[in-house]
């Protein structure tokens, strides 16, 4: 459960974003953010489930296009927080990457339409250390000019989970997205309560 | 590049140890009547995976009550035959 945000800059956003990510958050708040420009998310990894919350409201009221960039999209949630809607679940578009070069491509794939747009897990994929850190930071600057296209017509959130493994080139990948961001918030969860204990 | 769902079989045993503690508080001989249910549930994995359902527990839902159903319609068969036998 998600406790509390702060956000780096205090904007009218954030708090727009703040009602959204509440899993009892109404539908419609995150389609306030306005383009041009694009909202990043950056949180721990728990902070999915309330995505794929805010993803589901959203889709009940307005058309949503999802790129997964970390295979962070689990219809089977979707689909049991919209009670199987058929309707609504039609209007959610999802598309996948695994590697970094296939986030670059669908990004570029992704029509600047009018439409609500979330990218799940940004940066995964460019955590794989198999590709050279100068061949990832390149891709993303091209995947940042095609966020900004983006966020041009549709309202766009981007959400980025720190890496595993803490590495210099993913500190300098962060910053670069925060540079290009409209507005960064990072999102905290509180720690996990103990378990109760059981009497029998 | 990894599954983007889960299989049925995964969805199913996630569902059964989230009816963990609704399993515990019952008695023994309900314990096994709810086993008995998913055991049902277990046996259709493989139309359950085809349907590719967006609710899948619906799925399972209707798998146990398809066996269920089975065993109606066999003791139905075996009454009318013990029932016919009992009048010729």
């Amino acid at each position: 459960m998600i406790t509390s945000i702060e956000p780096k800059f205090g904007s009218w956003n954030a708090d727009i974003l703040k009602a959204a990510f509440r899993t009892d958050g109404r539908a419609e708040a995150p389609l306030s953010v306005k383009p041009p420009g694009w909202i990043l998310l950056v949180g721990p990894r728990q902070v999915n489930a309330a995505m794929l919350t805010a993803i589901a409201r959203l889709g009940e009221g307005h058309a949503i296009r999802v790129l997964d960039g970390g295979n962070r999209f689990n219809a089977y949630v979707v689909a049991r927080l919209v009670r199987g809607r058929p309707e609504v679940l039609e209007r959610i578009t999802v598309s996948r990457a695994f590697t970094c070069y296939q986030v670059l491509a669908l990004l570029e794939s992704t029509p600047a339409a009018a439409l609500a747009c979330v990218v799940l897990d940004l940066l995964n994929t460019f955590y794989d250390e198999s590709v050279q850190a100068g061949e990832r930071k390149r891709l993303l600057r091209a995947c940042l000019a095609q966020l900004e296209r983006i966020g041009q017509s549709s309202r766009s959130v981007v959400s980025v989970h720190p890496p595993k493994v803490p590495s210099q080139a993913a500190v300098e990948m962060l910053a670069m997205l925060q540079a290009e961001a409209q507005d960064t918030i990072f999102i905290q969860t509180e720690p996990a309560a103990p378990e109760p204990l059981r009497l029998f | 590049m990894g599954r983007t769902l889960p299989t049925a079989t995964i969805i199913l045993q996630q569902e059964e140890a989230s009816f963990a503690r609704f399993r515990r508080a019952l008695r023994r001989s309900d314990q096994l009547a709810l086993d008995d249910l998913f055991t049902s549930a277990r046996q259709h994995l493989a139309a359950a995976q085809y349907a590719s359902h967006a609710l899948p527990f619906e799925v399972f839902l209707l798998s146990m009550l398809l066996e269920e159903h089975k065993q109606v319609m066999r003791l139905r068969e075996q009454m009318e035959q013990l029932l016919a036998k009992r009048q010729g």
